[in-house]
């Protein structure tokens, strides 16, 4: 309030001038505060809408786009796996149609079948594999049952990670890179080895609520595997003339749980096809055959005490029990196949709509905490990498705690010296310091890592702290202000006796405050941002910064993630600014002539 | 069933030819780092494949124990540089990833060992080949008869193209010192790379195109391109992958179509740039007219059927915006992608009916840096993970998984998988052969490893040239001449070779220059002396003996410091300059030569050029904005208001710079959804009056801001000397980008008057502006940290000078003229000096971040050319000698700041109240 006087600012002259100022700055305040915006709201989303230019992510506030949302986690951002279950040939999960809008949806026997599919698969024991649990992987996020999945791993292991790889394996970097393939259960060239990852997978499946559990469709794999091949996924049109029907759309076709009969040929040979194929034998059942007839095939065959039960389609079947079970199936009739599934189980014509259904109402059902968890999972990721379970955090804060103390100690004493010794030569020693300045970083880069190098002082802390600490300017600046404290305060202090330690920390560096802590916010800023020196000289992992995570999480991570890290990143920074502004507007030093 | 005994007894077979190399009896426990080893948290088939062999080799080498290689990679053009600076850091894989252009280097800087030597170690009967000294060097070395037959079966591995990439000529120091340059394989192939098309069949679909049908020719591939490029839905027919600096890979494959190469090996052996020819020139306006020719749809005018960029594209791909794009399929597994979604076909035919695209290998090396144990048991992985036992584990677990229909038609037949053979769709097959069939190795000879940066400058040249109205053949005739331009720069710098006296010339000038940055450096340095000298005599020695000590101790871990940090490393960098250093070998004493060589460079004082641009706009643009900013902060009336806009202003502070840089590169894109453009592009909706208002009235605001700046100085009779100057530099600075905005139509105001007909702007992808893009960011973020310091000195002008103006009646203007600014003379002064020095030194890790350097070279400031000489070129003899030329630019400055800074005092703020 300097340049207007107290009478002209309340002139209607002042007030305008202000007026415009605060205008100015407004804009000005906007195209900061713009970037973070975006930021924010980038975080809170995944693939399918991070494209979006919308400031409130639109799962927010509708509620289609929750339930889109929603089904991208369910079904692990895998399309395909959708289309299965839905009987829908969407391209992507921001297509996919709101149940709402065919108006029958809302009508009670939808609702009911949702209830009744709820009911179905809380109440039947439904065999492990023929189901999948939604959110166990995703591309760039990490959903909720996946993060639950690594928990309880590292809990069952007690934080062994080579044991676990052992197990597993395959070499694992860290529980963070743990993930469990999909499992394909309907093809037949899946094969699965039961582990400790399978075992808690499977735990985690029975406990999730029904809508959370992906059904297998034997329909949807068969279109996917033997029809949409042949005659494409768009229209029915291909399809219909070589088969002499009248589908309107895919959604309509359900694969018959036993061979289509002779009169009609064509979608008889797909069903053998796909069947004997590409169907896992697990999903079939032999009708007009007893227990009796397949010890009798084993006994023959294999001319052993082997002796299988029966597959009831309740059973995965795998290895030699696999094999014994195919050879048998291959001596019977295909007219005595009997294919078994969820959706023969439930009644196939209703089962893909109560499955939407069921979903939609779930998700309406659980919208704010859905909302929640969806907001939160790429805050969460990075809060694991950074302070769960890697070392960024606790290297940084050692870092730069070991920088600042470093720097506010041997510069206040090196300036301290300067000053109140008189030693002859100030002036060179000074220059003597300040003097690189003159030099472009790129001529001592190159020899400075060389150095480093040979003294073995890469991936040390040492070697990050060095280009903080002796700091001509700080000693320059410090000089002066010591220079300017009054000289009676030592000379009283010497009377009393004191030693020239309590000297410096009590009076000098006392008086020093507000400086100090501009410096230390300096230091402290210029350590945290930092990122390509500490990629060069601290390369390996386990003394990886936060910065230099973020920089490597960069390459990997969906840009929502992106986002997430660098909001999270942030807040040390903003909250040292926030809490000691005015401290730092008091000890901010200016230059003036002498 | 047949199928399954017929690959156990494969397996069996396969276990006994696997045993036949020597079990070591006479190893013990080996760690090896690897490249390229897939996490569990990857779920492609690719991933899961390669994970199963490594556990089959792990279960079959127990001993060996293997570890992921994990080290940050810089993006961009700097993406070979990961191991590179491994290697240099002292943690480098064991099995170096090598491709076709890296090849030449990874053998002149002696990273890799022999194979042929070590594969006949591993298979020797004698086990003293693998058995070594207490110093490290072996027993015993392998008889001729052995290296031969090692020679024979490796040859049998390597597809017959990369032979002559593999099996070349020792050029390492080490065979150039002993004179024993002979040939070696180098590195071995474990899969093929090659290009095809990929198309979207449900955009083929809603655009009324056959789906089944992909464009066979140029003609067709333009216009199916425009067809499928839909702007409302910012879709585009084709995708080419290319930053600024990678440009002319994503072109290669119009190139290699046309029959035109990048480089051609000749007679005697050197590489030579071959782009300049005519089919070249073809191709690359073929690709303007793709890429720049505007077309007409429905009364459109759309400008481009093709987007290019870098990453970004994959999700636009996946999220189907891309309706085609070129791909590398590898010989194994030919994607994992949706059949039904994605079609594969061949590269289109070219008018001159030929067709063609990249062909290359992953290749893996052996790290000579190893220990002899570890050489070996990366010998024996890699000679695992390319054997047929390798093989047939990944065939099964791609057909396990599903994915039989893509693998490899010939690897299917091989491990008998009839049925997912028949599976294969035909198209791909057929894809997959004709690209191979007319696949053009990448360049691999000495040096090429940079082609496609040099390639890359005439191609991003040809998409800047307005050809719009240019005939057919005149178009192609300037684009041909841009690349003979290129090519015979290119060739210079290939070639590397100059006429003795040409360089002994060269090392005169050199000689002189060296001299000049010598006697620059003392005159300053003994100037400096002086001075504080001078002013040191001030002081006296009132002190005991003992007192100095005291003193000095305190100044000990400072100078210490200073002395190891600093110095040390000048020193270093010193010798560095004269030196031709190398990371693994021993470097080379080569005298003034690194200087001559910088000289001589063209892009070194292009770089230097760009440099004072760069310095010029971060001056004239980023040095006031903080003062203002204190100005008007400090007039905010209320305090809680100047607390919130202080935090506001201070925010982009809290987030590195380089983050900043990511940030704004997403509000530059360049279509017309991007943020940016998007507010542009708002401006067209006003009204004809508007408009013209609008405009007029900016123009008017503009020159205003312009006549002030130079009526500031004159006003003000009391600036004096250095500020007066600096302003009407600043003045003259913003008078002169202004005219050249106008002038060059950058700004693309059609006319002063009626309606705004903007198109969108490019951004950081016109070269014209690029700079300005680079540095806004460091405005936008400096003004509100910058200001803290201006906010901190306005407290110390005394109230009652203002009060006194008031009495006098003195206006606003007034007050800042003669009460305010003369205030703060010496501090701007010396912030003006600070500004200048660290322009010049800065903004590297920026531009890096933004823009690579490009587009055509239009960022490539001196201290990037440096950084990219030294990191990734490896030249870092020519690097330092680069970054001393470009202190010889600072001595001055540097000087005058440290005169300047000895006679500031400095005063704290504590005294004020005010927060």
């Amino acid at each position: 309030m300097a340049l207007l006087g107290q009478v002209e600012a309340r002139s209607s002259r002042g007030r305008l001038i202000h007026g415009a100022i605060i205008l100015v700055l407004i804009v000005g305040g906007v195209t900061m505060v713009y970037p973070f915006a975006i930021m924010l709201s980038g975080s809170l989303r995944s693939e399918m809408d991070q494209a979006d230019l919308d400031l409130v992510p639109s799962f927010w506030t509708d509620e289609a786009a929750l339930y889109r949302k929603f089904l991208e986690t369910k079904y692990n951002q895998d399309i395909e796996a959708l289309n299965r279950a839905h009987l829908r040939g969407y391209f992507s999960f921001r297509d996919v149609a709101d149940p709402r809008l065919p108006s029958e949806t809302n009508s009670p026997d939808t609702a009911a079948a949702a209830q009744r599919l709820n009911a179905f698969v809380q109440e039947t024991d439904l065999p492990h594999h023929w189901q999948v649990l939604g959110g166990i992987a995703g591309v760039g996020t990490v959903p909720e049952p996946l993060r639950e999945l690594r928990r309880r791993l590292k809990a069952r292991y007690q934080d062994d990670l080579d044991a676990f790889s052992r197990d597993v394996g395959a070499p694992t970097l860290s529980w963070l890179a743990v993930s469990l393939p999909v499992p394909a259960w309907t093809s037949r060239r899946y094969n699965f080895e039961p582990n400790a990852l399978y075992q808690t997978y499977f735990q985690l499946l029975d406990e999730a609520p029904p809508a959370q559990r992906q059904l297998v469709s034997l329909t949807g794999a068969f279109l996917q595997a033997i029809i949409y091949p042949q005659y494409g996924r768009i229209d029915t049109a291909a399809y219909n003339a070589a088969h002499a029907v009248h589908l309107k759309t895919f959604g309509d076709f359900r694969l018959p749980a036993t061979v289509p009969g002779p009169d009609q040929p064509r979608l008889r040979g797909e069903w053998i096809e796909f069947v004997t194929k590409e169907l896992h034998p697990s999903f079939i059942t032999l009708a007009q055959v007893s227990q009796a007839d397949y010890d009798a095939f084993l006994q023959q065959a294999f001319e052993g005490e082997t002796r299988w039960p029966l597959p009831d389609g309740h059973t995965w079947l795998s290895g030699a029990q696999r094999e014994a079970y195919e050879r048998f199936l291959e001596t019977r009739l295909v007219e005595h196949y009997v294919l078994v599934g969820p959706e023969y189980l439930f009644g196939q014509a209703e089962l893909p709509h109560a499955v939407a259904a069921l979903e939609y109402q779930y998700a309406r059902d659980h919208a704010t905490a859905l909302r929640g968890t969806y907001s939160i999972r790429n805050y969460l990721t990075v809060l694991d990498e950074l302070v769960f379970q890697g070392r960024p955090l606790i290297n940084t804060v050692i870092f730069c705690f070991l920088a600042i103390s470093a720097a506010l100690l041997i510069n206040p004493l090196a300036a301290y010296a300067l000053s109140r010794y008189q030693l002859p030569g100030t002036y060179k020693v000074l220059l003597f310091l300040m003097a690189t300045i003159a030099f472009p970083p790129m001529v001592t880069l190159i020899p400075q890592f060389i150095l480093l190098r040979k003294l073995h002082l890469l991936n040390t802390f040492f070697a990050l702290m060095l280009p903080l600490m002796a700091n001509g300017y700080m000693i320059f600046l410090l000089k002066g202000f010591f220079d300017s404290l009054p000289r009676e305060l030592y000379e009283a202090a010497r009377i009393d006796g004191a030693s020239e330690m309590r000297m410096f920390f009590q009076i000098t560096m006392a008086l020093s405050k507000p400086i100090l802590a501009v410096l230390a916010l300096g230091t402290f800023t210029h350590a945290y941002l930092m990122f390509l020196y500490p990629l060069l000289v601290a390369p390996d992992q386990d003394m990886w910064l936060i910065s230099v995570w973020l920089f490597q999480y960069q390459q990997r991570a969906s840009s929502a993630g992106i986002y997430a890290s660098i909001i999270l990143a942030s807040i040390p920074t903003l909250l040292i600014f926030l809490f000691a502004q005015r401290t730092i507007m008091r000890g901010i030093v200016v230059p003036t002539e002498k | 069933m047949a199928l399954q005994v017929a690959v156990a007894l494969l397996a069996v077979i396969l276990v006994h030819a696997s045993l036949a190399i020597a079990s070591p009896a006479d190893s013990q426990r080996v760690t090896i780092v690897l490249q390229e080893v897939p996490q569990p948290s990857d779920n492609r088939p690719l991933a899961i494949a390669r994970r199963a062999v490594i556990r089959a080799f792990a279960e079959q080498h127990p001993w060996v124990e293997i570890k992921p290689f994990t080290m940050p990679q810089i993006s961009g053009s700097a993406m070979d540089s990961g191991p590179l600076m491994a290697i240099a850091a002292g943690i480098p894989p064991h099995a170096i990833y090598v491709n076709f252009r890296q090849s030449s280097t990874y053998i002149e800087q002696g990273f890799l060992e022999p194979m042929e030597v070590l594969l006949a170690r591993v298979q020797s009967d004698n086990v003293a080949v693998r058995q070594t000294d207490a110093a490290g060097r072996w027993l015993a070395d392998p008889i001729s008869q052995e290296l031969e037959r090692a020679l024979a079966l490796i040859r049998q591995r390597v597809p017959e193209l990369a032979w002559d990439v593999v099996y070349r000529q020792d050029e390492s120091p080490r065979a150039l010192t002993s004179g024993r340059a002979d040939k070696h394989v180098w590195a071995l192939p474990a899969s093929t790379r090659v290009t095809a098309m990929l198309y979207r069949k449900d955009l083929f679909y809603e655009a009324d195109l056959d789906p089944e049908r992909p464009p066979a020719t140029w003609d067709e591939l333009l216009v199916y391109a425009r067809r499928l490029t839909v702007p409302e839905r910012n879709q585009y027919g084709l995708m080419i992958l290319g930053g600024p600096d990678t440009l002319s890979w994503g072109v290669y494959t119009f190139l290699v179509s046309n029959g035109a190469r990048a480089v051609k090996q000749v007679e005697d052996g050197t590489w030579r740039a071959v782009y300049g020819s005519p089919e070249a020139a073809e191709a690359v306006e073929y690709f303007w007219r793709l890429a720049r020719e505007p077309f007409e749809r429905d009364g459109q005018v759309i400008p481009t059927a093709v987007k290019i960029g870098t990453r970004e594209l994959e999700l636009l791909w996946r999220r189907g915006q891309i309706a085609m794009r070129f791909n590398t399929l590898d010989d194994e597994l030919l994607a994992d992608i949706n059949p039904q979604l994605v079609g594969i076909a061949p590269v289109p035919l070219s008018p001159r009916g030929m067709r063609g695209g990249e062909l290359n290998c992953r290749m893996f090396g052996v790290f000579s840096g190893a220990t002899p144990q570890q050489q070996l048991a990366v010998m024996r992985y890699l000679w695992f993970i390319t054997g047929d036992e390798a093989q047939r584990i990944r065939t099964e677990v791609y057909v396990e998984n599903g994915f039989g229909a893509f693998v490899s038609p010939d690897l299917l037949a091989k491990f008998g998988y009839h049925r997912q053979l028949q599976r294969v769709p035909e198209a791909w097959k057929t894809a997959f052969h004709t690209a191979l069939a007319h696949g053009v190795p990448e360049p691999y000879g000495h040096n090429t490893q940079h082609i496609y940066r040099h390639m890359s400058v005439p191609i991003s040249q040809a998409l800047e040239m307005d050809l719009a109205d240019v005939p057919r053949q005149e178009r192609i005739a300037r684009i041909h001449a841009a690349l003979q331009e290129s090519e015979r720069q290119t060739n210079a710098k290939l070639m590397g070779v100059i006429a003795p006296q040409e360089m002994r010339q060269r090392r005169i000038v050199a000689a002189l220059v060296v001299a000049l940055v010598a006697v620059a450096f003392m005159v300053g340095g003994v100037k400096l002396w002086r001075y504080f000298s001078q002013t040191a005599s001030q002081t006296v020695d009132v002190g005991g003996r003992k007192r100095r000590l005291v003193g000095w101790a305190m100044l000990l871990p400072v100078m210490g410091l200073t002395l190891l940090w600093m110095y040390v490393p000048l020193s270093g960098g010193l010798v560095l300059a004269f030196t031709d250093y190398r990371l693994a070998v021993q470097s080379s004493f080569v005298g003034l030569d690194n200087f001559a060589t910088a000289l001589y460079d063209a892009a070194f004082w292009y770089s230097l050029g760009r440099t004072f641009f760069f310095v010029a706009l971060m001056i004239a643009l980023g040095f006031w904005p903080p003062i203002l900013l204190a100005i008007l902060l400090d007039e905010v009336p209320s305090a809680v208001l100047k607390y919130l806009f202080r935090t506001i202003f201070y925010l982009p502070a809290i987030v590195s710079g380089v983050i900043i840089m990511f940030l704004w590169k997403q509000l530059y894109d360049p279509s017309p959804n991007g943020q940016l453009n998007q507010i542009v592009l708002t401006l067209n909706q006003l009204g004809p009056w508007a408009a013209t208002g609008l405009k007029l009235i900016a123009l008017g605001l503009w020159f205003s801001f312009l006549a002030l700046l130079f009526w500031l100085p004159v006003r003000m009779e009391e600036l004096r000397g250095l500020f007066r100057t600096l302003l009407w530099v600043g003045a003259a600075a913003m008078a002169g980008m202004s005219g050249w905005l106008l002038l060059s139509g950058q700004l693309a105001f059609t006319s002063l008057i009626g309606r705004f007909e903007l198109e969108p702007l490019r951004w950081v992808d016109s070269p014209q502006l690029a700079m300005l893009c680079v540095v806004l960011p460091t405005v936008w973020a400096g003004a509100g940290p910058g200001c803290l310091l201006y906010l901190a000195a306005l407290k110390t002008v005394p109230e009652d000078l203002y009060e006194a103006a008031d009495i006098d009646g003195a206006g606003v203007w007034h007050k800042v003229c003669y009460i305010t600014l003369p205030r703060l003379k010496f501090l701007i002064g010396i912030q003006f000096i600070a500004a200048v020095i660290g322009a010049f030194k800065g903004g590297t890790d920026y531009i890096l971040a933004m823009t690579g350097g490009g587009p055509n070279d239009a960022t490539m400031i001196l201290s990037l050319q440096i950084f990219i000489r030294t990191f990734m070129d490896l030249q870092f003899g020519l690097g330092a000698a680069m970054a001393w030329l470009l202190g010889l630019m600072l001595v001055g400055f540097t000087a005058y700041q440290m005169k300047m800074l000895s006679r500031a005092e400095f005063v704290a703020n504590t005294a004020s109240k005010d927060t």
